[in-house]
């Protein structure tokens, strides 16, 4: 048996170990929180600090003589123009993807055929050849259906690749829902199209939220497609924009910085705003 | 009586071929519903891919129209030149190292993120906003970050270390680790947040009973999560692996563009410069259908060993 004083200093020893523990654990967490947000933080340091400090060291860690004419020199000229263009391609793709994705994503869900099995092989099968190759093809068929250099066109390049990640998310937030609700409404006379669009769709509403803010985030950020399809200016969209500011002498730095910013603030704010949604979902396609 | 049996022969052959036709229509049932994705995905992607394949057999020149078949020339000359071997070396690197980075970091942040503490829930949305930053404003950011004199990255190096700051994306032994420590930075949030789910669904009876059988919490992690959660690290292997090596690009294009000295060239970086920027499109093509190959090759395999290691197990 120990002594009383040698249980003493057990105590405290382990109490100072899991003191240094938890120390260790809040010093990682505050680490990775700083190497997270650190690079979205640098974007507005850049984008509001005055130019004079640019190449001024050492850096400071608040932005020196913050003055919002960067941005607004990127809202009044053609921010706001480019944003729509983005705008417009984002929802277009994440709403096809979402009408087109559903109704597949529910095949390979609910049915166990061979067929089916081999319909989710190629769509996985999709992820196989590199983009750059596949482009020269798909830029042909773009030409051939006028739609080369046009919005609609890029919708449509976008949606080829968004298309089967998106159906895969949604295939597993079907996966997550029991299948006795359709059956039970399907007893009642419902027919399976009727059964997808009054039970099974309204249950997975949050999850099909999460798997069109995906489509969205794609499409918005996406550069290869928007670089090879779109060339007119008017029909830029921030990616083309943001990289037209690479010029031959160096990136003019306070234009990038300024329309970067506002070009990653939407997707950001949005998706903070239902991550929730977000998580819950990919959570529901894991428990299966 | 004879024409009574006739009527309800007739009938159940009738009822029969409703049940077969209904059966039938059972069947096509799942199609039906797969015919948008079949006919999006038909027209979109195994179209094009059909057409790259074809053209792989082909020499094409800038003349439109100009295409000479040449039968396996195009993957003779790849597989015999030192800039693909050299792609290929880049290309696997970049996929395992980033593969196996944001596997670890993700399930380690997850394994954290597990845990109590306060402001938990508002921490686990700020560690996923890399995920959700575009790619240009990304590599925009970490192209200046990085810069050797004035990135914050760069200075901060020059202050903790004696010697000045490396240049970054101009060095080829440090370009390829700044590309895949960004590309790792963008991925470790998905890997993070299906970790946490599956961590979550782990039955808490588990760790108790390690523990009354006095097993360390390193033993308990070996035995218990690893297992739990090989699920999630196979679909996670599977897809980063697959976008790491046939289809990032738009990173490594606006940081380093393949350089410097080819050192961060990967295949999809030698495939889009063999397309559009020396126009050989013939070779762009046995290029891309190499990369479906080893691909398909890899995804097939990771499923069926995973397949048949689950049946064994069930």
């Amino acid at each position: 048996m120990r002594r009383p004083r040698d249980m003493m200093r057990l105590k405290t020893r382990k109490r100072r170990a899991r003191f240094a523990l938890s120390a260790l654990r809040y010093g990682v967490i505050l680490v990775s929180l700083c190497v997270a947000v650190l690079p979205l933080y640098w974007m507005l340091h850049e984008a509001v600090q005055s130019a004079a400090y640019r190449f001024v060291l050492p850096p400071s860690l608040l932005p020196r003589d913050p003055t919002p004419s960067g941005l607004i020199s990127v809202l009044s000229g053609d921010g706001p123009h480019w944003l729509l263009n983005t705008l417009v391609v984002a929802v277009g793709t994440a709403l096809l993807a979402l009408v087109i994705g559903a109704w597949g994503a529910y095949a390979l869900s609910r049915f166990t055929d061979r067929g089916v099995g081999a319909a989710a092989y190629l769509v996985l099968a999709t992820q196989f050849m590199p983009p750059a190759v596949l482009m020269i093809p798909m830029f042909r068929v773009l030409v051939d259906f006028r739609l080369d250099d046009s919005l609609p066109g890029l919708v449509l390049a976008d949606l080829v690749f968004t298309l089967p990640v998106t159906t895969w998310i949604l295939k597993s937030i079907f996966d997550a829902i029991p299948v006795d609700f359709e059956e039970a409404a399907m007893v009642d006379g419902c027919n399976r199209m009727l059964a997808l669009w009054h039970v099974v769709l309204p249950i997975t509403l949050p999850g099909i939220i999460a798997a069109g803010i995906f489509a969205f985030l794609e499409s918005w950020g996406e550069f290869m497609f928007a670089r090879t399809v779109i060339s007119d200016p008017s029909n830029w969209v921030g990616s083309i924009g943001i990289s037209s500011f690479l010029s031959e002498y160096g990136p003019r730095w306070d234009q990038v910085m300024a329309t970067a910013f506002v070009f990653t603030l939407p997707p950001v704010i949005l998706f903070l705003s239902v991550q929730k949604y977000f998580v819950a979902a990919l959570q529901g396609g894991v428990k299966g | 009586m004879v024409s009574r049996g006739l009527r309800s022969s007739d009938a159940s052959t009738a009822s029969r071929q409703l049940r077969a036709s209904k059966r039938t229509w059972r069947r096509l049932t799942p199609y039906a519903f797969l015919a948008p994705t079949i006919v999006a995905l038909g027209l979109g992607n195994a179209i094009p891919v059909a057409i790259a394949v074809r053209l792989s057999f082909y020499h094409t020149s800038l003349a439109a129209g100009d295409e000479q078949f040449v039968g396996l020339d195009n993957y003779r000359e790849i597989l015999h030149s030192p800039e693909f071997v050299n792609s290929l070396t880049v290309t696997a690197k970049f996929t395992l190292t980033t593969v196996i980075g944001s596997i670890a970091i993700g399930l380690g942040l997850a394994l954290l993120m597990n845990g109590r503490f306060r402001g938990r829930s508002v921490v686990r949305s700020l560690l996923l906003i890399p995920w959700a930053m575009p790619l240009v404003p990304t590599a925009m950011i970490w192209r200046w970050l990085l810069n050797p004199t004035f990135g914050l990255i760069s200075w901060f190096a020059q202050s903790v270390g004696r010697h000045g700051s490396p240049e970054w994306l101009q060095d080829p032994a440090l370009a390829l680790i700044a590309v895949i420590v960004i590309q790792i930075w963008q991925l470790y949030p998905l890997a993070m947040v299906l970790y946490l789910a599956g961590l979550q669904n782990i039955p808490h009876d588990l760790y108790e009973a390690a523990r009354v059988d006095g097993a360390g919490p390193w033993r308990a992690f070996l035995h218990i999560t690893v297992p739990s959660v090989s699920g999630i690290t196979v679909v996670l292997s599977l897809l980063i692996s697959l976008w790491a090596f046939g289809r990032t690009f738009t990173i490594i294009f606006l940081l380093t563009a393949g350089g410097p000295v080819d050192a961060t060239k990967t295949l999809t970086l030698l495939t889009y410069q063999s397309a559009f920027q020396t126009l050989q499109f013939g070779l762009a093509s046995a290029l891309g259908s190499l990369v479906f190959l080893i691909a398909a090759l890899f995804a097939t395999a990771l499923l069926v060993t995973t397949r048949s290691r689950r049946a064994a197990t069930t």
